[in-house]
């Protein structure tokens, strides 16, 4: 290479680097189209799949192994997180919520509150395994062993809410609920209705009717 | 047949000649210092925010507790010396040390060590704190990562400050030297930048809000983002759309249209738009700004030069050794 321009690196120097490089960006492209090919079920392209599972040891390592989906597919509702602490059964609860912007102050700290209660949501499936009759013979043990992840993952993360609250409280029980918080429609908001009117809020089931599914 | 292999051949010379100019030309170092400065300043208040509440977080009794992560994390790369730490004295102690990292590499005291010592302690940081994280410390990660591989402390920094002082002609600045390794850092920014766009406008495309032109409704009538009321735009069905539009195609299409000095200009100022409109009404400030920071990566160093010219403006004749004087 004859390049003027590259007169400050040796030709090995350079062919070193690009492949570090190649190798690099394959990582950093791979990792958000992998996110993109994956459907509810957890069945994604067996393609892109395999090769993202080749350099998931390294973006995932250095944290680089996201799918940059931010308000997508859609904007979609709120998730809260509403509790009830009860240090004495004798006494009237405590009550209070993720995110709370009264007591979670700068934004940011109200922000990973937040998150927090979302997270807790995402991670949600119902706890009946998926049913076999939906999917192909051969997917289902990936599908159930994908819904056991998740379950598992789920009710370590409520436990562990739980946990924490009843330290910062002193509590003996602890009662949690995810609540949704629907979005109002604009003709709802031009007709008088506020983002915050209480019927807006749903308390959202912990059991789902029916078969689960991951 | 000749004719067609030298074709060929000439194509491959020109794109590895291509491949060297784009990665391999030295760059001045005033764009990925003034980016120094500004991540150096992010991740500290980022850390700072999270002192507000260490325990919660970090602590033994924190909201995700060990087992939990264990199962959110089942099967993956990643490790966090946090999880070493029982003892809150020895947290605090670690998070202040980590807080005078993020310190010292904004003024660029010895900026490529502590790029590297930022960089271990954000992701360690972000594997610690599955749960509360989202894009803030995503792209946060991503720019003291490149930061590392750059000459970030070359231009406005405390070790040029230095470089200077060692100068024995301390009338003549010494510019800041353009490096390869400055280069390679900024294009790797910007194109995981564009990565970062294309799949923020592909996953939008999964949508139906973006096409019907209700998203922007959606995240505006979103009371737990909202930061400023935005809601009068249900009154404004046209612009909602338009504004829902122009979203999805300019992040999907930022990538391509970047690149070109005449649609540059204009897609930076969307970018502004947007991420301004994304901090000011959806309640994300960090997040519009380090959108912004990484946004940088695609202003020249000459411009930032002029934009940011204090360092010119330093008193040589002081920094200089005692005894120097000068005509």
């Amino acid at each position: 290479m004859n390049d003027a321009h590259a007169a400050g690196w040796s030709r090995n120097q350079r062919r070193l680097a690009t492949i570090f490089l190649l190798l690099h960006l394959i990582a950093v492209f791979i990792a958000p189209f992998s996110f993109e090919t994956v459907m509810d079920s957890g069945i994604g392209s067996p393609f892109v799949l395999r090769i993202a599972e080749w350099f998931r040891p390294y973006t995932q390592a250095v944290y680089l192994h996201h799918g940059y989906a931010f308000f997508a597919p859609d904007p979609g509702p709120s998730h809260l997180l509403h509790y009830r602490t009860y240090v004495s059964e004798r006494q009237s609860p405590q009550v209070g919520k993720l995110p709370d912007r009264n007591s979670q102050w700068p934004r940011l700290l109200y922000h990973r509150h937040f998150m927090l209660s979302e997270q807790l949501h995402a991670n949600f499936v119902p706890p009946q395994p998926p049913s076999r009759e939906l999917y192909d013979p051969e997917l289902f043990p990936y599908v159930k062993r994908v819904w056991s992840i998740r379950r598992r993952a789920y009710e370590q993360q409520w436990s562990s809410y739980q946990r924490h609250l009843k330290r910062k409280y002193g509590a003996g029980r602890i009662e949690m609920e995810r609540v949704e918080h629907r979005l109002i429609f604009p003709n709802e908001l031009r007709a008088g209705k506020k983002v915050t009117d209480s019927d807006l809020y749903v308390v959202l089931p912990e059991n789902r009717e029916g078969e689960g599914r991951p | 047949m000749k004719t067609l292999a030298r074709s060929i051949l000439e194509l491959v010379q020109e794109a590895s000649s291509g491949w060297n100019r784009f990665w391999f030309t030295p760059q001045a170092p005033h764009t990925l210092s003034l980016i120094r400065i500004l991540v150096g300043l992010m991740l500290f208040y980022t850390h700072l925010v999270w002192a507000l509440d260490l325990n919660s977080f970090l602590g033994s009794d924190s909201w995700v507790s060990r087992p939990a992560w264990d199962a959110v994390n089942v099967d993956a790369y990643v490790w966090s010396y946090l999880w070493l730490v029982e003892s809150p004295t020895v947290l605090w102690m670690l998070h202040v040390a980590a807080l005078g990292v993020f310190a010292l590499l904004t003024v660029g005291y010895r900026s490529r060590l502590m790029a590297v010592l930022a960089w271990f302690i954000s992701v360690n940081y972000c594997h610690r704190l599955t749960g509360a994280l989202f894009g803030l410390d995503q792209i946060n990660v991503m720019l003291v990562m490149y930061l590392m591989l750059g000459e970030n402390g070359a231009a406005y920094s405390v070790d040029w400050l230095r470089q200077m002082r060692r100068n024995e002609s301390p009338c003549d600045p010494v510019e800041p030297t353009a490096a390869v390794g400055t280069n390679i850092a900024i294009r790797l920014i910007q194109i995981h930048l564009c990565l970062v766009y294309f799949f923020g406008g592909i996953a939008k495309m999964h949508g139906t809000a973006w096409w019907d032109g209700s998203a922007t409704w959606m995240a505006v009538a979103n009371y737990e983002y909202q930061s400023l009321d935005m809601t009068w735009l249900a009154h404004y069905p046209l612009l909602t759309a338009f504004l829902t539009h122009v979203t999805m195609l300019w992040e999907a299409y930022y990538c391509f249209l970047v690149w070109p000095r005449v649609t540059r200009p204009v897609v930076l100022f969307v970018a502004v738009c947007v991420h301004i409109g994304i901090a000011v009404s959806l309640g994300m400030a960090t997040f519009g700004l380090v959108m912004l920071i990484a946004n940088v990566a695609f202003i020249s160093p000459c411009v930032v030069r002029r934009l940011v010219p204090w360092w010119q403006q330093v008193d040589l004749i002081h920094l200089s050794t005692p005894g120097v004087r000068t005509a």
